[in-house]
């Protein structure tokens, strides 16, 4: 009898580390996170006007080898932590990275690149926040393009599972969209 | 008897004694000795004294055994000793970690359900992301993304018709880019603009302090 009590017990503290585990380990993905520093931000925000606008100047242009110049000294940073610069900042540079890649994907012939690389580029962008950030289009554009290489190496699965979680993301952005708009 | 003589019966003695120990001869007397006297009814009494004289032997004379029979003496021992095989469900380590298994699943269930509680239930936040999805199929002529991107998945279908399907969904991915890419912007800017603001009042607020 008192073994059976001693396994209950055990048993039971296990439901509760679970439980515990769980639920901290959902709290800390969901949560929103300001910038620490307001300084940060700010100033990634202005540089990413600048940059965008010389960009489209560029491709306006038809200069697609100047925009993927400029997007690639972009790349090389320095880029704040999440912590610094808060989740808006890790959007930022999501937005950088997937204009980036949009350009190289669309345009091969220029300055071109090993599928490879072209993944590590991508992985480089979305780094670890992509999964702590709220969800929002340009980390969901991100993944989309990670899709798109995945498929270039013929990592058809991947490619998929990466296409599923880019439109999860955006069904429920849409759907928040719809949400709004409506009465 | 001279004095020379008188310590060699000694010797002689000692040396019989040692003798009789190992002689077969003296089991031998012992065994036909028992049977002559007293048959079958004298089974068994003088197994002390056989035992005896069979370790007196042994201690005398260690028998060396055979590598085979070694062999097949460590192997009883090992069987004799082998813990008693359990089954996993019998571990140790499976009674610490099928609770906290079942307690993350069941969290997993309740938990993150709830999140979704403030819009209202599921199933209609699903029905109009569906709807969704399938107005903006209508509007590209692409085909339903996820469901065909699973089916395809689960299916096995060929590889040219998997190589058929990527490039539609990343372009029907990069037409919802450029759907929600206005509001995002929007908002990522009301994000920047508010830390501005901020940054602006304590400038201001450290500028005022400091012409103190």
């Amino acid at each position: 009898m008192r073994g059976w009590i001693g396994k209950l017990g055990w048993g039971l503290a296990g439901l509760a580390l679970g439980v515990g585990i769980t639920v901290v380990s959902s709290s800390f993905a969901g949560d929103p996170q300001p910038p620490e520093d307001s300084q940060v931000l700010v100033a990634l925000g202005q540089l990413m006007d600048t940059e965008h606008r010389r960009v489209d100047l560029l491709l306006d242009k038809g200069d697609v080898a100047g925009a993927i110049a400029a997007l690639e000294e972009l790349r090389r940073g320095p880029w704040p932590t999440r912590k610094v610069g808060g989740d808006a900042s890790i959007q930022l540079r999501h937005d950088a990275y997937g204009r980036l890649m949009r350009l190289r994907l669309d345009h091969p012939e220029v300055d071109p690149q090993t599928p490879a690389k072209l993944l590590s580029i991508v992985e480089e962008g979305l780094g670890r926040e992509a999964e702590l950030v709220p969800d929002n289009v340009f980390t969901a554009r991100l993944v989309a393009q990670k899709g798109e290489v995945l498929e270039r190496l013929k990592r058809d699965d991947d490619a998929l599972t990466a296409y599923e979680r880019a439109l999860d993301i955006n069904r429920g952005l849409l759907d928040d969209l719809l949400g709004q708009g409506s009465p | 008897m001279s004095n020379a003589d008188q310590p060699k019966p000694a010797a002689n003695t000692q040396e019989s004694a040692l003798r009789g120990v190992l002689d077969p001869a003296w089991e031998e007397a012992l065994l036909r000795g028992r049977d002559e006297a007293e048959g079958e009814a004298a089974q068994g009494s003088i197994e002390p004294e056989l035992t005896a004289l069979h370790l007196l032997r042994h201690l005398r004379e260690p028998e060396a055994l055979s590598m085979a029979e070694l062999d097949r003496g460590w192997a009883d021992i090992d069987h004799a000793i082998a813990p008693a095989k359990q089954r996993f469900w019998q571990q140790s380590w499976f009674r610490w970690l099928a609770p906290v298994g079942a307690a993350a699943a069941i969290a997993l269930v309740v938990v993150r359900p709830g999140a979704d509680m403030g819009g209202g239930s599921a199933a209609p936040a699903v029905a109009r992301a569906d709807d969704t999805q399938k107005r903006m199929a209508d509007e590209a002529p692409l085909p339903p993304p996820a469901a065909a991107a699973a089916e395809a998945k689960s299916a096995s279908v060929d590889e040219a018709e998997i190589e058929e399907e990527l490039p539609s969904t990343a372009a029907l991915l990069e037409r919802q880019f450029e759907m929600l890419e206005p509001a995002a912007r929007a908002k990522v800017g009301a994000s920047v603009e508010s830390e501005r603001g901020s940054m602006r009042a304590a400038l201001i607020s450290n500028a005022r302090g400091g012409g103190r």
